[in-house]
């Protein structure tokens, strides 16, 4: 009391910018992180720098990865890598492009999406289909082979959150709630995929439709039923197949006979550790991994995690399950910031299928899930696996402009573009300036 | 929607708990298993040594060479494209045709390797190319193909020097002469290189390795001349053809070291053919032994004047024909009752005039004169397969009532050429016996030369002893001498003609004759002995003289230019060969006459 009568002669002497709130945007603090995180902006950019530095580091690890074997191959060590750029560049278009097309469009899309994914997926099984590694999940059109499999699963997540969206009031019960994002469509989609011998896709399109289920708010005990059926499913098929029990049995049973046989059935995995020891803490360096040299299978594909552990270290596998984490935050705060259902279901489903898909390669090349035989999102080489993640994340970006007062905000951050054309003395850029 | 993040969240903190379980703490021991599953150890062939003449140039020497190898597993996959980038040929046979392309080795054999190799994962295409042709197949880049690296050894010289040189047999194992002999020396140690390999064996460029050097191995010189061995392999190579021989060596020794110069033989063999046999690759001229003949009369003379028993000019009257033993001593030619000088004996090598005078020695002088020389003994050269000879002792089996009178002129006993050129080498060099050496000095592998000291002589007989026979045998190369074809224009020659009874094992009997000539030159001061020995003359002749004669006169003729030797100025030393009985004998009483002084037959037995 005393103290506020008192005259305060220092106050004055005080520079007056040490006392500027930490709200000041050329000063970091804790709280102005916090501050920025609660933004309905945040969400787009989180996403955007996630995805962003997952793709492109990505980029740099399929270069590095794919040198030695495409140099064998091709007498180039860049063909992977030149690929993977332009297919890239393909997904980034299409991103940008799809970030910026409004919600509702996306819904529209919905219905033919599916169609279109069930019919590519069924051509498969026509004279286009084609081959791989015992997996028949490819069409090969005009030279250029696509995996349908992976834009099913787009498809399935708009179409997922299109139609559910619809039924929140009816959700509590079973058929419609089903119907028809399970019964046909999901399940044919599913049915085809597991046809072509794809069990690690089929089961991430299972995630994805279990997972919408549950955000769309399917009574619990539902699960229960499904996940047993599910999980006999699984089951059945594993031990339908005597590679996928043995991959099983080498995850469980740490058997490994031979290591250092290409057909023994944990040379994969025995692979992968050597490429993650050999980078220890700190990494070998960026282009130096020793398993790449047709060592390690796949390497700059399902076992591109290795790689970036044995040439960057603990640093960079821990840097990639970051961007999944901040991913994965990203998303739950388009769906806690959202009221719209099309909008919460969609994020919903980009994220388990994105998330899901991570978890899965991951815990397959660090030991702690069977080998699976799913890319990393965003990371591994692929064209139709790297497209159908960037459009993805396409739509996970417009789902964040979405969010309430996010569009205005990024409205009144003139784009770069702008800025720059704005120090231009033309009238049109005037006459920009002062229309807000 | 919180419940998944917050499970996906917890998944993560378990992936990254169990990567710093993986990259952290159980990094150290699990890496050391991945670099050991990943390491390949090479050698490194360690560069043999090479083995020059006596002024540098190579005899023997290993080059650098490649295997090209295959893995037929990965060939199987190479298909083989034209310029429009279409497929002319694919797996095998398009490999084949591309090494046979760039190699110039025939398809077929190429082929047959891929589609039968010895191992699933190896076999090889192509022996021996050189590393530029095998970087222009590298270029082709066939998949699957590769090279070794090895060493081949190059004898530039060829069946020249083969048998003195040696060769290299199977598994880079020496196989005779002084490839053998200095193998040791020759050898370096291999080094060794290990490093980390990916799955088709080609080595990571950013992964570990360490070379162990190697270390090459010493390069030894010879006292070979080679353009001296070339020079003598081919006179005796052309002697041996025209005469019809069985076989025929020629050696230059150099009289004041005692160093080989040269040896040659001929029939000789390519080192680097390796489909003969050992048989077929033997050093002739160092493994033979044979009976020397009069060459070895020189041994009596020199025993005998040295013991004081004859001068040179001491009269000797050989008799028509000469009982002893049991049986009749009679000379090559038939003559009536001649009436020579020492030296007329020598000179016109009568082996009648030569029991007469060697008889007074007694048998076990002469047995030990004759193993003074050095007969009967290995000569200490070293290079393998050399014996000793046989030389039959007095008092044993060996020795019947004629030996004695045969050892005289040089039959009865067997001995190596090696044997003979140094009983000459001794006389030559004034009484004074060196062993026969090869190689003038080694160099280490940081290049320096050491020269081999000089080996310390044995005294067998004095210098004046050695200078007598010197003029007596200067009577041989001569007109009216046994040899006259054996004389050097310009140069002044002492040397001794031989035409042995041939002991052949095949009959089991004497047959055919050995022919030889040894000599030295300049008589007065000498620098080389030289010999030759042809073996079972069939045409031209089967004197000595004849025969070996013309060799010994070319070689050494060109040995002495070749060395700057000057020629001799004046005449060569002529002494009487012959006197007239009823001559005056010098010193003494009044009366007695040659005749009556005369070593003559006094009927002994």
């Amino acid at each position: 009391m005393t103290t506020i009568s008192r005259p305060r002669p220092t106050a004055t002497v005080r520079p007056r910018t040490s006392r500027q709130p930490a709200t000041s945007p050329s000063e970091w603090s804790l709280a102005s992180v916090g501050e920025w995180l609660r933004s309905p902006v945040a969400p787009y950019y989180l996403v955007l720098a996630s995805a962003g530095i997952l793709t492109a580091l990505g980029l740099v690890m399929v270069l590095s990865a794919s040198g030695p074997r495409s140099f064998v191959d091709s007498g180039s060590s860049y063909t992977v890598f030149l690929e993977q750029v332009a297919f890239a560049g393909v997904g980034i278009v299409l991103a940008l492009v799809g970030s910026r097309v409004p919600v509702r469009w996306w819904k529209r899309m919905a219905f033919p999406a599916i169609l279109l994914a069930l019919g590519l997926q069924a051509a498969v099984f026509t004279g286009l289909g084609v081959e791989f590694q015992g997996n028949r999940n490819w069409i090969s059109i005009a030279g250029f082979s696509l995996q349908p499999s992976e834009f099913g699963k787009l498809a399935l997540v708009v179409f997922g959150a299109a139609v559910l969206a619809n039924r929140r009031k009816v959700i509590h019960r079973i058929v419609p709630a089903t119907a028809p994002f399970v019964f046909p469509f999901g399940l044919v989609l599913v049915g085809l995929v597991l046809q072509g011998h794809d069990l690690g896709t089929a089961m991430i399109m299972v995630a994805i439709v279990v997972g919408m289920l549950w955000a769309a708010g399917l009574p619990a005990k539902w699960f229960v039923g499904v996940g047993a059926v599910a999980a006999g499913g699984v089951a059945f098929l594993a031990a339908g197949s005597a590679n996928r029990m043995q991959r099983i049995q080498v995850w469980l049973g740490d058997i490994c006979d031979s290591p250092h046989a290409a057909n023994g059935g944990c040379f994969q995995k025995v692979h992968a550790e050597y490429a993650l020891a050999d980078g220890g803490w700190w990494g070998l360096g960026l282009g130096a991994s020793r398993e790449k040299w047709g060592l390690l299978p796949e390497p700059h594909n399902d076992f591109i995690l290795a790689i970036i552990g044995e040439e960057l270290g603990l640093p960079g596998t821990m840097a990639v399950l970051l961007l999944f984490a901040v991913l994965a935050y990203a998303c739950f705060r388009i769906v806690s910031q959202s009221d719209d259902p099309f909008i919460r279901l969609a994020t919903a489903g980009v994220m388990i299928w994105l998330l899901g898909q991570a978890l899965l390669n991951i815990g397959s090349v660090i030991g702690m899930l069977p080998i699976i035989g799913v890319p990393l999102p965003l990371v591994s080489s692929g064209g139709s696996a790297l497209i159908a993640a960037l459009i993805g994340v396409g739509l996970l970006l417009a789902l964040a402009r979405s969010v309430p007062g996010a569009a205005e905000r990024l409205k009144a951050r003139p784009s770069a573009l702008r800025r720059t054309l704005a120090v231009v003395p033309t009238r049109r850029a005037a006459g920009r300036g002062s229309r807000r | 929607m919180r419940t998944m993040l917050v499970g996906v969240m917890v998944v993560l903190s378990l992936f990254a708990a169990q990567l710093v379980r993986l990259q952290g703490l159980d990094a150290a021991s699990v890496s050391a298993a991945a670099v050991n599953g990943r390491l390949e150890v090479r050698a490194i062939p360690a560069e043999r040594g090479t083995i020059t003449d006596v002024s540098g140039a190579e005899l023997a020497v290993s080059v650098e060479r490649r295997r090209i190898v295959a893995d037929p597993t990965l060939v199987e996959d190479y298909t083989l494209k034209d310029d429009e980038g279409e497929v002319v040929a694919e797996g095998f046979a398009a490999a084949a045709q591309v090494v046979s392309e760039v190699t110039g080795a025939d398809e077929g054999p190429i082929l047959e390797a891929l589609t039968d190799p010895p191992g699933e994962k190896y076999t090889v295409l192509v022996k021996d190319v050189s590393p530029q042709t095998w970087q222009e197949l590298r270029a082709r880049g066939v998949r699957g193909v590769s090279a070794e690296n090895v060493m081949r050894r190059d004898y530039p010289l060829g069946e020249a020097a083969a048998p003195l040189v040696g060769w290299m047999g199977a598994g880079e194992m020496p196989a005779g002469g002084i490839e053998l002999v200095h193998h040791d020396d020759l050898t370096g140690a291999p080094g060794e290189a290990v490093f980390e390999v990916g799955s088709s064996g080609e080595r990571i460029s950013t992964g570990l390795y360490q070379e162990d050097p190697a270390v090459p191995g010493q390069d030894v010189r010879l006292s070979i001349d080679a353009d001296l061995q070339w020079y003598a392999y081919d006179a005796i190579r052309e002697r041996v053809k025209d005469a019809g021989a069985l076989r025929g060596y020629a050696v230059v020794q150099e009289v004041s070291t005692g160093r080989i110069v040269a040896l040659a033989s001929y029939p000789g063999f390519d080192p680097a053919d390796d489909t003969q046999t050992s048989e077929d690759m033997r050093n002739a001229a160092i493994e033979d032994v044979y009976e020397p003949g009069s060459t070895a009369k020189l041994i009596t003379a020199a025993a005998a004047v040295e013991e004081g028993l004859v001068e040179r000019d001491t009269p000797v009257e050989v008799p028509v024909s000469l009982p002893r033993g049991g049986t009749s001593f009679r000379d090559v030619e038939p003559h009536p009752v001649q009436h020579l000088t020492f030296a007329g004996v020598i000179a016109k090598s009568s082996n009648m005039g030569t029991i007469l005078v060697g008889e007074k020695l007694g048998e076990q002088k002469l047995y030990d004169w004759i193993r003074k020389f050095g007969l009967g003994s290995p000569v200490g050269h070293g290079l393998p397969g050399e014996s000793a000879g046989l030389v039959p002792q007095p008092g044993t089996a060996g020795w019947s009532d004629t030996t004695q009178y045969t050892l005289m002129f040089g039959q009865g006993y067997s001995g190596s050429f090696l044997q003979q050129v140094s009983v000459f080498q001794t006389i030559a060099n004034d009484g004074t016996r060196l062993t026969p050496s090869f190689i003038q000095g080694t160099v280490d592998e940081e290049g320096r030369y050491a020269e081999l000291p000089l080996p310390t002589g044995t005294r067998v007989v004095s210098k004046e002893t050695a200078d007598t026979l010197t003029e007596i045998m200067q009577q041989i190369p001569a007109t009216g001498g046994t040899a006259p074809l054996a004389a050097v224009d310009g140069y002044h020659v002492a040397g001794k003609t031989s035409t042995a009874d041939r002991f052949d094992e095949t009959k089991g009997g004497y047959s055919g004759v050995t022919s030889s000539f040894i000599g030295f030159a300049p008589a007065d001061d000498p620098k080389y002995v030289v010999g030759v020995a042809v073996q079972r003359p069939t045409k031209i002749h089967r004197f000595g003289g004849i025969i070996a004669g013309p060799v010994f006169s070319s070689v050494m003729r060109y040995a002495l230019q070749k060395e700057g030797v000057e020629p001799a100025e004046g005449p060569p030393l002529e002494v009487p060969l012959e006197y007239d009985p009823a001559k005056k004998a010098p010193g003494q009483g009044s009366g007695v006459t040659l005749g009556d002084i005369a070593i003559k037959d006094e009927g002994r037995r």
